[in-house]
């Protein structure tokens, strides 16, 4: 029985802690991705950086769905002291310029950027389609089945811009996660899918999928061979920019404990092996203040992408 | 691969603390699978931080041994007090409670108890010889087949429980539509919410569970307190009898392998591949006719399922780096937190730890051959129990489960309203078990399909050119059409009945 | 005639006509759905699936109805012919209201949802650990004090002070 007292005693810890100032409870990590994507695995990374730099323990959330809306519905409904983070990437700011959730972009702080991941147009390394030329050709033949995290994310724009720009159709298949249109793209549901680097550099590196074009300026060092979009013409950069806010009326103190515990966390061996072993550049980690000005104009260039479109009407 | 992986593998699991910490991990997962509204993924989650202080084979062993002990956990209320731990115990609860009603506690817990390792075992010995083969078949697994599987595991209502077949599938649909409450997965719109902020994440079906399975038998239990119980005899202490085991062996071989087939595939497994087991238990039994009034092979067919789908589930967890399960995603964290990264390529990168892990799995298992027997005879004890003191004690629990999950009383009101609605649709001939199916299944039918339909460009015809889709769903629909095929063919007997008469 | 609405009076068939008239409530409140663009939508709109669902249980509850409607039809025609028109139809089902302590038991869980958030868990958990034994006939007074006593205490041990569930404490207190 000792055994087990043990484990209660360990379960107990984390809660009967450290009673004085901040964080005196775990701090839970809200994502909106279902486990094994690229959100899911740096905010784990992240976390663990985190854990040693605070002496507290963190928590990953996932709150799947609705194009990260259930995540900010969840963070809304928690107190604002700072110990709820929202883990974003564009999609929520999409969410946000379309007027869905509870939040808008006044209501948030950044706290810290993470990674920079950009986004890769691929399809299976058997398809027809060789070049990004080919497969633009392909949608104008017929729609292109473009799998997707979430319909209005980041990845879904990306390509429907990209489609908007070229002519091409496409069909839009959303997916819970980036792990799923991994096995989906595998498994030859979907044609083509603009996945995050961190997502399926194994699988490009292996050979079981061909990485078409980098939706970015520049080359990426570890898939060095794959051109970019803007090098092969077509004006489409887009790129998963991860990073963690609060709610705007958390207590500037405990912000002020996060941050640097966050970069703290992010600047340890464990996490720049973690960027470097997924093929991210450790320049992506960013503090509040470029991070902050950066959420904003995400938001801007967001909200331009979806009047292009005619998503969101221009006021 | 190599077969020095395994060695190195074994020599990890004769150290003591291992031994001891897997011990651990399967009475632990035992209690908090047993206790309604503690699942065993909630286990798993709160043991997370402690196994990060240990090594991967270690830290992943405690996790499965848990994992392991808690699908078996759940059943144990299932079969005492018809109030599943979680939902793959509900199938379980079909046949073990009215065993407990006769006074058999301890049989059925005994023969669950069997099952459960015997369905486990058989589960982490495939995995071994195949997992990366098996897991070549959640990629042929697209859309269009997990909408059919989902449709399939909710046609298998239509033939269980002594209810109308109809009603079954009423019951399936409400399920269905309660799962939709909430935000939208695919287009963000807010759907039945009614301006509640906490409907937004949708209905949770542990609070719905609870209340829906344990406070209706609590008011079933107060309409019939003149009865006497015949459960408070000292016989509901014996343990199942060596003929009762080869009555069922059959049953466990089956319903293993559904288990291990239904839990490779990324979804809700261990709750399908119980309600599949429970099915096809009943389709090859030599008396049909005693399901859902207390037959060993009723409780052997779900329980040997649900565990062997535990063991199923980690091949996409592992090998695709997909969860199979809710319980499986904290594994797959504990994974990465161990800084391991779970995907195609693991098997041939890191035997070592795979092996560890199904080892551990395969130690778990026979360690809780004697916890889970031995848990049987304390357990059944607790059907002696008075039931003016059982039952108060029953709510306290439905309370604080249908609180703790979410520390909402949003959910404990949803606990208490499906209990009262839950009596009224029972004595109506709804039961609990497909309302609950239809929420389990129900995110995972409506994104399946909707994907589908993209991919067929809206072409419903669709499903008919895909082999294993159509396969499926022809035979739900033989299946699920049963009691149309019935009604039907009554309705022209009588047509043609009347007309002679006439 | 009085004959079809007689045939309804059966239990499947009233049951069947419940379920069509929760499905037509159900249909009415997905059309309060927001509207999204095409583009998001992807052709397949939020109503899809909860009107998909609700139009299959509707069609059941229909073939509900009308099996209710036939056996009662063929019951009824059975009687005809066995010449006794004194056996109600729909026999032995004759609706026996529950006895007094099933409707305060289930007044009681009500309560108990109501009372949480004003006198605390831990504090109803042990009302409820004193009526509902009291409330089904027990009278062995030492064990029911027992019992309440040791029911929020244990769970106070195992939820609270193990597992960290913090339980609302209720606001009444802070009233004194």
């Amino acid at each position: 029985m000792g055994r087990i007292g043990a484990i209660l005693l360990g379960l107990a810890a984390p809660f009967a802690g450290a009673q004085t100032g901040f964080p005196e409870r775990p701090i839970d990590i809200v994502t909106h991705a279902s486990p094994g994507g690229g959100t899911d695995a740096t905010a784990r990374a992240v976390a663990r950086g985190m854990r040693t730099a605070l002496d507290a323990d963190l928590s990953v959330l996932p709150r799947t769905g609705g194009g990260g809306v259930v995540a900010m519905s969840y963070v809304n409904s928690r107190p604002r002291d700072g110990y709820t983070l929202l883990a974003i990437t564009p999609t929520h700011l999409f969410a946000m310029a379309r007027g869905q959730g509870p939040l808008s972009i006044d209501d948030v702080v950044g706290v810290a950027r993470a990674a920079d991941d950009p986004i890769v147009v691929m399809v299976r390394a058997d398809s027809d389609v060789a070049s990004l030329a080919e497969l633009v050709e392909l949608g104008r033949e017929r729609p292109i089945k473009w799998g997707t995290t979430q319909i209005g994310g980041v990845d879904h724009i990306a390509g429907a811009t990209l489609a908007d720009r070229t002519g091409a159709r496409l069909s839009v298949v959303p997916f819970a996660g980036g792990g799923e249109i991994v096995t989906n793209l595998m498994g030859g549901s979907i044609d083509a899918a603009g996945l995050n680097l961190t997502e399926a550099l194994d699988q490009i590196q292996r050979g079981d999928f061909r990485a078409l074009a980098v939706m970015s300026e520049e080359r990426v060092r570890r898939i060095g061979d794959v051109p970019t979009t803007v090098e092969l013409g077509y004006d489409v950069v887009f790129s998963t920019v991860r990073g963690y806010l609060v709610l705007e009326g958390s207590p500037e103190d405990r912000i002020e404990i996060l941050e640097p515990a966050r970069l703290e966390g992010m600047g340890q061996p464990a996490y720049l092996d973690y960027l470097e072993g997924s093929g991210l550049e450790p320049g992506s980690v960013a503090g509040r203040e470029e991070w902050d000005g950066q959420v904003r104009r995400l938001y801007r260039d967001a909200r331009d992408a979806m009047i292009a479109l005619g998503i969101v009407q221009a006021e | 691969m190599e077969p020095s992986g395994l060695g190195i593998a074994f020599s990890l699991l004769t150290d003591p603390v291992v031994l001891g910490l897997i011990v651990a991990g399967t009475v632990a997962g035992v209690i908090i699978g047993a206790l309604p509204g503690l699942s065993s993924s909630m286990g798993v989650a709160l043991l997370l931080p402690f196994s990060l202080y240990l090594e991967p084979v270690p830290a992943i062993a405690l996790l499965s041994a848990l994992y392991c002990a808690g699908t078996f956990g759940g059943s144990i209320t299932a079969v005492l007090i018809n109030a599943p731990g979680a939902p793959p115990a509900v199938a379980t609860a079909f046949d073990g409670y009215p065993m407990a009603l006769k006074g058999e506690a301890g049989r059925a817990l005994g023969i669950a108890a069997v099952s459960s390792v015997s369905g486990g075992i058989i589960s982490v010995l495939t995995l071994l010889l195949a997992a990366p083969l098996l897991a070549r078949i959640a990629y042929s697994f697209g859309p269009p087949e997990y909408f059919a599987l989902g449709v399939f595991a909710l046609s298998m209502l239509a033939s269980i429980g002594a209810e109308s077949a109809l009603k079954n599938l009423i019951g399936g649909c409400l399920g269905l539509l309660i799962a939709t409450v909430g935000i939208d997965l695919t287009t963000g719109v807010e759907r039945f919410t009614f301006g509640v902020p906490q409907l937004l994440e949708g209905v949770q079906f542990i609070p719905v569970l609870i209340g829906l399975f344990a406070v209706t038998e609590l008011l079933n239990q107060a309409r019939h307190l003149g009865r006497e119980s015949v459960s408070a005899t000292m016989s509901a202490l014996r343990l199942p009898s060596r003929e009762d085991f080869r009555r069922v062996r059959n049953t466990i071989l089956r319903s293993s392998g559904i288990g291990v087939f239904v839990g490779v595939l990324p979804a809700e497994g261990s709750t399908m591949a119980a309600m599949i087991g429970y099915n096809e238990a009943k389709r090859w039994s030599k008396a049909p006719e005693e399901f859902g009034k207390g037959s060993i092979e009723g409780v052997a067919g779900p329980e040997a399922a649900n565990n062997a789908a535990t063991g199923g589930a980690m091949v996409p967890t592992l090998a695709l780096g997909i969860p199979g399960s809710a319980t499986a995603a904290v594994i797959l964290g504990g994974l990465q937190v161990q800084g391991l990264r779970p995907g195609p390529y693991l098997f041939e990168e890191q035997p070592t730890l795979l092996y560890g892990i199904f080892l551990a799995m395969l130690l778990a298992n026979i360690l809780f051959l004697f916890i889970g027997l031995f848990g049987a005879k304390v357990f059944s004890r607790i059907s002696l129990v008075p039931r003016t003191f059982l039952w108060p004690t029953v709510f306290a629990l439905c309370l604080v489960g249908a609180y703790g999950l979410n520390q909402s009383m949003v959910d404990v009101w949803i606990m208490i309203v499906s209990g009262l609605v839950g009596y009224v649709l029972k004595r109506n001939g709804f039961g609990p078990a497909p309302i609950i199916m239809g929420i389990v299944l129900g995110g995972l039918i409506e994104t399946s399909l909707a994907q589908s339909l993209i991919i067929f460009d809206q072409q419903w015809s669709g499903f008919l050119r895909q082999p294993i889709a159509a396969g499926l769903l022809l035979a739900a629909v033989s299946v699920g059409g049963r009691p149309l095929r019935r009604f039907l063919g009554g309705l022209l007997a009588r047509t043609a009945g009347s007309a002679r008469r006439a | 005639m009085k004959r079809p609405l007689h045939l309804l009076a059966n239990r499947d068939s009233l049951a069947g006509v419940a379920v069509v008239g929760v499905c037509a409530v159900a249909w009415r409140l997905t059309a309060g759905f927001d509207e999204v663009p095409a583009i998001l939508s992807q052709n397949v709109p939020p109503t899809f699936f909860p009107r998909l669902v609700i139009g299959t249980a509707a069609l059941l509850g229909g073939l509900l109805v009308a099996g209710g409607i036939r056996r009662c039809a063929r019951e009824a025609a059975d009687q005809a012919a066995a010449d006794d028109p004194s056996t109600p139809i729909d026999k032995a089902r004759g609706a026996v209201l529950p006895p007094p302590v099933f409707w305060a038991t289930a007044g009681l869980i009500a309560a108990a949802g109501v009372l949480v958030p004003l006198v605390g868990t831990l504090f109803t958990l042990g009302l409820v650990a004193i009526a509902l034994p009291l409330l089904w006939g027990e009278r062995r007074f030492r064990l029911v004090l027992a019992l309440a006593l040791g029911l929020p205490g244990a769970i106070y041990v195992v939820f609270t002070v193990a597992l960290g569930v913090r339980f609302p404490v209720g606001q009444v207190w802070n009233l004194l």
